[in-house]
C-alpha cells in the first residue's frame, strides 16, 4: 500500500506510473494462475480503487468479475474482490480521491451498469454469495447490492426476481445474529420493497413480519434505537398500497402485535414480562425522544395505513384492531401530555380511521370510559371516570398544555375534531347524544371553572361565547369549537332543533332569556366590532350558516332578533374595512335566511326580508361576495379538506385555515340552490333539485301532496266564489296515479306558445278598450235619453259575464294546479311544492274575496246608478220634450250611435265567448303537457291573464267612479261616504297588488 | 381470537386459465366468480381447517399461471410446505404441461412438500379431454396425491386443500418435517390462544444457523 502511495504522492508522473501499475495488476489478475499471484494482484487493485476509482474500474473490472465467478471458493480473493467492487461503485469518493463527486458519481454509474450488464449474470452470483456464513463476504456483498440498487434500483429489482432464491437470501439477512449485517440488509431491503409490489410479497411470504416484529422487540420497542425505526420502515413498506400483504399481515397476527408497539411504558408490555430488564427501566427512560417519536409515527403510519377509509380490507382491520384492543393504548398516547404533538395527534387521527365508518367501533368507542391521568397539570383533585369521547373533545378545545405553542399544538385539536367527525359521521345517534350536552355553561365565568366538570356540549358552548378569553388565548379552540358545534348539529334536524331550544340568560335573575343562536350571532358581531381575530367572526358565522340551512325554525329564531339581520347586511353592504372573507359568510348566511324563511311563524316574512336583499343589499352584490368567498384561497383550502386531499385533514397549514370542512360541504352542496333562492321574488319558488332536498329534509321527510279538488268550483255568477277556496283542501293522501296521467302525456298536444298567450293579453285589452267605449257612450247616453237605461242593463250583464269568464279561468288555473300536484314526476312531492301550492292558493282566495267585495259594490252601485238612471229619465223626458223641438236630426244621431254600440258589444260577445273557449283549450293542452315546467309555465301565463283580467276590472271599477262623476255632472246626488268606501276599497287592491 | 397448532403455507401453480383463483376463492370465501381477473404476481389467502381435531391454519398464495410471472412464482416454492398443481380436464394442453411444472416445484421447493394434482372443471364433463384415468396415472407415477375437484360447483375443492394439510400432518407426526425449521413452510401456532404474543426466544433461536 505505501508503496503504491508514494506514487501517488508525486504528482502527474507518478499518476501515469499508476495507471500503469493498474493495468499490470489487472492484466495479471486476468491471467495469473496461481491464486497466491491473484490475490495479491487484486489486493494491489483494491489499494488503488478508492484513489484510481476511474483507472482500476477502466481496466480491471472485466478481470475482477471473472475472477469472482471463477475462484469464489477462495475466501480471500473474494473478500478483497468484493471489497474492490465495492469502493468502484460506491457514489461516495474516496478520501484522496482525485475525482470530483461528480466524476465520482459518474464512474460509479458506469461500472455499476458494467455489473448489472455481465452477460453471465453475475448478479446472480453475489445472490449466492449472500448465503456465505463469511462475515466479509456477506458484508460487501451486501454492500454491492447496496451500492448497484442505488444506480439503477429497477434494474436490480428484476435481476432479483428473476433468481429463485434471491429476495429469500436477502430475507435471510434479517435474521442473520450479526447486527452490522441485519442492519445492512434492513437497509437494503428498504430501498428495495419502496414500489415493487412482487418483491414486497416474496418478502412478506418469507416471514418478514416475524423477523421485523422479533427484531423490534428484542431493540426494545418503540422506545427502541434507529434500528427499531428501520425495522418499521420496513413493515411500513411491505404493507403500503399492497392489500395482499395487509390481508396476511392481519391473517398471521400481525394486527395483534400492534397495540405492544404503542406502549409508552415497557414495563407494561407483555415483552417486558419476558424480558425484566424493560420492566425495570428508569423514569428517566420514559422521557420522550426524537428517536422515540420517530419510531412511534412509524407505527402509527402503519396503524392508519391497514385502515384508509374505502379501502376493501378496511373493515376487517378495524374489527381485528378493536378485537385486540388497540384503543386505549393509542387513547393513552393522545392523551400523554409529555409526548409530541405530532404523536399525540396521530394517535388521535389513527382512533378516528378505526371507528370510522364502523359501526361496532363506534358503539364500543361511545362506552369508553377513562379517568383522566395524573399528568393533566390543571387538575389537582382526582377525577371521575369520564366518557372518551368527552376527553377527546376536551383535546380539541381546551386549553393547550403550558410549553406548546398555539401554532404547534393546533394539530392536536385537528386530530381531535378528526375523531369526533369520524365517530359521529353516519352515526346519527351519538350525534344526537352530543346534542344533547349542548348545555348553557352553569355559571358567567366558565372560562375559569375547570374543563373537567363541564359535558363536551357546553364546553364547546362555553369557548365559543368566551372568546375573549379563549380566542386571546389560543384562537384554534375557539375555531375547533365552531367546527364541533358544526359536526354536531350538520344535517340532522332534531340536534338542530336540540340547539334551538338551548337559551342562556338566568331568568331567576330577572334576566332576559337570549336563544343561544342569537348570543352566538350577538358574539360575531362584537368580534367584528372589536377588531378580533378574523377567524372568531368567522367561525361564528360559518356554524349558525351550517346550523340555517335547510332550517326554518331556526331562520325564525334568528330574526326574532332584528339586529342579527342588520349586522349581515352591514358587512355585506360595507365596501371597505371590512375582511372580504367574513363580507362572504355573512353573504351567504344574508342568504340562506332569506332562503330559508319559510317557517309559518317566521316573525319576518320572505316580503319582508326581500326590499332589504334586492334593493339595499342587492342580490348581484350579494352573489359576488358569496362568489369571492368561493374563490378564495382560504376556502378552496376547506374544500381540499373536505374531500381529505390533504395529507392531514383538519390540521393542515394553520396560516391557510379559515373555514372547516363542515361549511365546506355545505356551502358545496347548497351552492347552485342558494344562487338561484336569491334571486327569486319572495313568492316564486324553483324546482332545482337541491332546493328541494333540503327542504325535503328540513320537513322531516313527511312527505304531503295536494290535491285539489277545484274542477268542482262551479264558477256561476253570482255564486260567492269562497266556497271554491274552501273546497281546495289538503288530501290525506299524496298518492298520485301516474299511470293515468303517463298515458294521458303520451297523448298531448304541444304545449301553447308565449306568443299566443301575447295574443290573448292584447285581445284582452281590446276588449278593456272596448268596454271603456261603450261605457263612456252609455254614461252620455245616460244622459241623454231614457232609451239608454236598457243599455246600460246591457252593459252590467256584461260585465257581469266577462267576472265569469275571469272565474273559468281561476278554476282552471286551479285546475291546472291540481294536475301539477299529481304529476307523476312529482311523485316526491316536497314541501316547497306545497308552500308554492299554497302561497297560489292564498293568492287565489284573496282574489276571489277581493272580487266578491266588488261585486257587492257594484251591486250597490247598479242600484244606486239605476236610481240615478230614472233620476236621469226624468230629467231626461224633461230634456226630451225640449230636444224634440230641436229637430229629428239630433235624435238620428243617437239611434245610429246606439246601434254602433250595440254592434260593439255584440262583438266583445263574441270575444269573451272566444277567450273563454281559447282558456278550455289551453287547459286541455295544459292536462296533456309532458313537463311539469310546462305546466306551471301556463300556470304563470294563466296568473298573468288573471293579473290582466284583475286590471281590467280594476279599470272597470274607475269608470264606474267617473260614470258616478258624470251622473254627479248631471246634476245628481251621490252620497260622499260611497266615494270614501270605494277608496277604501281601492287601497285594499293596491296592497294586494303589492303582494303580487 | 384465532388460535391453532400448526400454520401451513401452500402454493397453487398451473397454467393460467386453469381456475386456480376460483378454488382458492371457493376454499375461503365459498364464492364462485365465473370472470374472474388474470392474477397479477402473487394473491394471498388464508383458513383454517381441521386434521384429527387439530386447527391448521392455511396461508396459501395464489400465483399468476402466465409464463412472464414464472420466475417470480418461483421464489415462493422454497417457502411453501403444500403445493396445488392445477390442470383444466377440459384442455389438454394444461394437463400436459404438468410435467413442466412439476419439474420446477421439485428443483426449487423442498423435497417433503407435499404435492397434489387437480384437474379442475370437473362440472366440464362434456368437454372433458384428460381422462380421470390419465390424471390418476400421472399422479401415482410421479408419487403425487390426485383429485378432480370443480370449482365451480365445490366438488372436493375443500377435500382437495385438507388431504394436503393431512399429508403435511402425518409426515410432522412422523418427524419428517420440521417444525419451525428453515426454510420451511410449517410453523407452530401461538403458544397462548388470543393472547397478543410475540414468537418468544426458544421459538425463534432456531433461525439465525450461523
Amino acid at each position: 500500500m505505501d508503496f503504491f502511495k508514494r506514487y501517488s504522492s508525486i504528482g502527474s508522473q507518478q499518476q501515469q506510473s499508476a495507471s500503469e501499475a493498474i493495468q499490470t495488476l489487472a492484466d495479471r489478475v486476468e491471467t495469473s494462475t496461481l491464486l497466491e499471484d491473484k490475490r495479491a494482484a487484486v489486493r494491489g487493485l483494491k489499494g488503488f480503487s478508492r484513489e484510481y476509482k476511474e483507472e482500476v474500474g477502466d481496466a480491471a473490472l472485466p478481470a475482477l468479475l471473472g475472477c469472482l465467478k471463477q475462484d469464489s471458493e477462495d475466501q480471500h480473493l473474494l473478500k478483497a474482490i468484493l471489497e474492490t467492487l465495492t469502493n468502484l461503485c460506491a457514489r461516495e469518493p474516496g478520501k484522496d480521491d482525485s475525482l470530483s463527486v461528480g466524476e465520482s458519481t459518474a464512474a460509479a454509474g458506469r461500472f455499476s451498469q458494467a455489473i448489472l450488464d455481465d452477460p453471465d449474470d453475475v448478479i446472480s452470483t453475489f445472490l449466492e454469495l449472500l448465503g456465505d456464513a463469511d462475515f466479509y463476504v456477506r458484508y460487501y456483498t451486501v454492500q454491492l447490492l447496496g451500492a448497484l440498487h442505488m444506480h439503477s434500483g429497477e434494474e436490480l429489482q428484476r435481476r432479483v426476481l428473476v433468481s429463485p432464491m434471491g429476495v429469500g437470501r436477502l430475507v435471510d439477512l434479517l435474521s442473520d445474529q450479526r447486527d452490522i449485517i441485519r442492519n445492512e440488509g434492513i437497509q437494503l431491503l428498504i430501498a428495495m420493497t419502496e414500489s415493487n409490489a412482487d418483491i414486497q410479497k416474496i418478502v412478506a411470504f418469507e416471514n418478514a413480519f416475524d423477523y421485523l416484529l422479533n427484531t423490534v422487540n428484542e431493540e426494545g420497542g418503540a422506545r427502541g434505537n434507529i434500528v427499531v425505526q428501520d425495522c418499521l420502515q420496513l413493515l411500513h413498506n411491505l404493507l403500503n398500497y399492497n392489500v395482499s400483504n395487509q390481508n396476511f399481515f392481519r391473517e398471521a397476527s400481525g394486527i395483534q402485535k400492534l397495540p405492544d408497539l404503542l406502549i409508552t411504558d415497557p414495563s407494561q408490555t407483555s415483552a417486558a414480562r419476558n424480558n425484566p430488564a424493560l420492566a425495570n427501566m428508569d423514569d428517566d427512560e420514559l422521557e420522550w425522544t426524537a428517536q422515540h417519536s420517530r419510531n412511534m409515527l412509524v407505527v402509527l403510519d402503519i396503524i392508519r395505513m391497514l385502515i384508509q377509509p374505502g379501502n376493501s380490507n378496511t373493515e376487517s382491520n378495524q374489527l381485528a384492531m378493536q378485537q385486540c384492543g388497540i384503543i386505549p393504548p393509542l387513547l393513552q398516547l393522545a392523551l400523554a401530555y409529555e409526548a409530541p404533538s405530532s404523536v399525540r395527534s396521530q394517535a388521535l387521527y389513527a382512533i378516528g380511521d378505526v371507528v370510522r365508518a364502523n359501526q361496532i367501533n363506534q358503539n364500543l368507542f361511545q362506552r369508553i370510559l377513562i379517568t383522566a391521568s395524573a399528568g393533566d397539570e390543571d387538575s389537582g383533585e382526582k377525577s371521575i371516570p369520564e366518557p372518551a369521547i368527552v376527553i377527546v373533545i376536551r383535546l380539541s378545545v381546551g386549553k393547550r398544555p403550558s410549553g406548546v405553542p398555539a401554532n404547534e399544538y393546533y394539530i392536536v385539536r385537528a386530530a381531535a375534531a378528526y375523531l369526533v367527525q369520524a365517530y359521529v359521521g353516519s352515526n346519527p345517534d351519538a350525534q344526537l347524544a352530543l346534542a344533547a350536552t349542548l348545555t348553557p355553561p352553569g355559571d358567567s365565568s366558565q372560562a375559569d371553572a375547570p374543563e373537567q366538570h363541564q359535558s363536551a356540549g357546553s364546553l364547546v358552548v362555553s369557548v365559543l361565547l368566551d372568546w375573549r378569553t379563549t380566542g386571546q388565548e389560543d384562537v384554534w379552540r375557539v375555531w375547533y369549537a365552531s367546527l364541533l358545534f358544526s359536526t354536531i348539529v350538520r344535517d340532522h334536524v332534531e340536534c338542530k332543533e336540540q340547539a334551538l331550544r338551548v337559551s342562556l340568560g338566568d331568568v331567576s335573575q330577572g334576566e332576559d332569556p337570549q336563544a343561544l343562536l342569537n348570543e352566538l350571532m350577538s358574539q360575531a358581531r362584537q368580534a367584528a366590532q372589536e377588531g378580533a381575530d378574523v377567524r372568531v367572526c368567522i367561525s361564528l358565522l360559518s356554524l349558525v350558516c351550517v346550523w340555517l340551512a335547510g332550517f326554518p325554525r331556526g331562520v325564525s329564531v334568528f330574526l326574532d332578533e332584528s339586529s342579527n339581520l342588520t349586522f349581515l347586511v352591514e358587512q355585506v353592504s360595507g365596501s371597505s374595512g371590512v375582511n372580504a372573507l367574513v363580507q362572504g359568510v355573512a353573504a351567504f348566511a344574508l342568504g340562506l335566511v332569506y332562503q330559508f324563511d319559510t317557517d309559518a311563524e317566521t316573525p319576518m316574512t320572505r316580503d319582508q326580508i326581500y326590499p332589504i336583499l334586492a334593493k339595499r343589499v342587492g342580490a348581484d352584490q350579494l352573489l359576488v361576495r358569496v362568489q369571492r368567498l368561493r374563490d378564495s384561497k382560504e376556502f378552496q383550502y376547506a374544500v381540499g379538506l373536505a374531500a381529505g386531499t390533504h395529507s392531514n385533514a383538519y390540521g393542515g397549514m394553520a396560516a391557510e385555515m379559515f373555514f372547516d370542512n363542515v361549511f365546506a360541504d355545505m356551502f358545496k352542496a347548497q351552492y347552485e340552490a342558494f344562487r338561484q333562492a336569491v334571486r327569486l321574488r319572495p313568492h316564486e319558488t324553483m324546482a332545482g333539485p337541491s332546493y328541494v332536498s333540503h327542504l325535503h329534509h328540513q320537513a322531516g321527510g313527511a312527505m304531503a301532496g295536494y290535491a285539489s279538488s277545484a274542477a268542482g268550483t262551479g264558477s256561476t255568477p253570482g255564486t260567492p266564489l269562497m266556497g271554491g277556496a274552501a273546497t281546495i283542501s289538503r288530501a290525506a293522501s299524496p298518492a298520485v296515479t301516474p299511470a293515468a296521467l303517463l298515458s294521458s302525456d303520451e297523448s298531448l298536444t304541444p304545449m301553447v306558445p308565449k306568443s299566443e298567450c301575447d295574443a290573448l293579453n292584447v285581445r284582452l285589452a281590446d276588449q278593456a278598450a272596448l268596454i271603456t267605449r261603450l261605457q263612456q257612450d252609455l254614461a252620455q247616453a245616460t244622459s241623454q235619453t231614457s232609451d239608454i237605461n236598457t243599455q246600460l242593463a246591457d252593459e252590467q250583464q256584461r260585465r257581469v259575464e266577462a267576472e265569469t269568464a275571469r272565474d273559468a279561468l281561476s278554476s282552471e288555473v286551479a285546475q291546472l294546479r291540481t294536475q301539477l300536484d299529481q304529476r307523476p314526476d312529482n311523485s316526491q312531492v316536497s314541501s316547497d311544492d306545497d308552500a308554492r301550492v299554497k302561497e297560489l292558493e292564498q293568492q287565489l282566495q284573496a282574489l276571489r274575496v277581493e272580487s266578491e267585495q266588488q261585486r257587492d259594490a257594484w251591486k250597490g252601485e247598479r242600484d244606486e246608478m239605476q236610481k240615478k238612471v230614472t233620476n236621469a229619465e226624468k230629467q231626461a223626458v224633461k230634456a226630451a220634450a225640449a230636444v224634440r223641438s230641436t229637430g229629428k236630426k239630433k235624435e238620428q244621431q243617437q239611434a245610429s250611435a246606439l246601434e254602433a254600440m250595440e254592434k260593439t258589444a255584440r262583438e266583445n260577445d263574441e270575444r269573451i265567448a272566444a277567450l273563454v273557449e281559447k282558456c278550455r283549450v289551453l287547459e286541455e293542452q295544459a292536462k296533456g303537457a309532458e313537463e311539469a315546467d310546462a305546466l306551471k309555465e301556463k300556470v304563470a301565463a294563466l296568473e298573468k291573464e288573471q293579473e290582466d283580467l284583475l286590471v281590467y276590472l280594476a279599470d272597470q271599477d274607475m269608470q264606474a267612479k267617473e260614470f258616478r262623476a258624470k251622473l254627479r255632472g248631471y246634476g245628481e246626488d251621490i252620497p260622499l261616504s260611497d266615494e270614501d268606501g270605494d277608496e277604501d276599497e281601492d287601497e285594499d287592491e293596491d296592497d294586494d297588488d303589492d303582494e303580487e | 381470537m384465532s388460535s391453532y397448532a400448526y400454520l401451513f403455507k401452500y402454493i397453487i401453480i398451473g397454467d393460467t386459465g386453469v381456475g386456480k383463483s376460483c378454488l382458492l376463492l371457493q376454499f375461503t370465501d365459498n364464492r364462485f366468480l365465473p370472470s374472474h381477473d388474470l392474477t397479477i404476481g402473487v394473491e394471498f389467502g388464508a383458513r383454517m381447517v381441521s386434521v384429527d381435531n387439530k386447527d391448521i391454519k392455511l396461508q396459501i398464495w395464489d400465483t399468476a399461471g402466465q409464463e412472464s410471472f414464472r420466475s417470480i412464482t418461483r421464489s415462493y416454492y422454497r417457502g411453501a410446505v403444500g403445493a396445488l398443481l392445477v390442470y383444466d380436464i377440459t384442455r389438454r394442453d394444461t394437463f400436459e404441461h404438468v410435467a413442466t411444472w412439476l419439474e420446477d416445484v421439485r428443483k426449487h421447493s423442498n423435497t417433503e412438500t407435499t404435492i397434489i394434482l387437480i384437474g379442475n372443471k370437473c362440472d366440464l364433463e362434456a368437454k372433458r379431454s384428460v381422462s380421470r384415468e390419465e390424471g390418476e396415472k400421472f399422479a401415482s407415477d410421479n408419487g403425487l396425491y390426485f383429485i378432480e375437484t370443480s370449482a365451480k360447483t365445490a366438488n372436493n375443492v375443500e377435500e382437495a386443500f385438507v388431504q394436503t394439510a393431512q399429508d403435511i400432518y402425518e409426515k410432522i407426526q412422523q418427524g419428517v418435517l420440521v417444525v419451525n425449521g428453515e426454510p420451511s413452510g410449517v410453523k407452530l401456532g401461538p403458544s397462548q390462544p388470543g393472547m397478543s404474543s410475540m414468537p418468544n426466544v426458544s421459538q425463534s433461536g432456531g433461525l439465525g444457523c450461523c
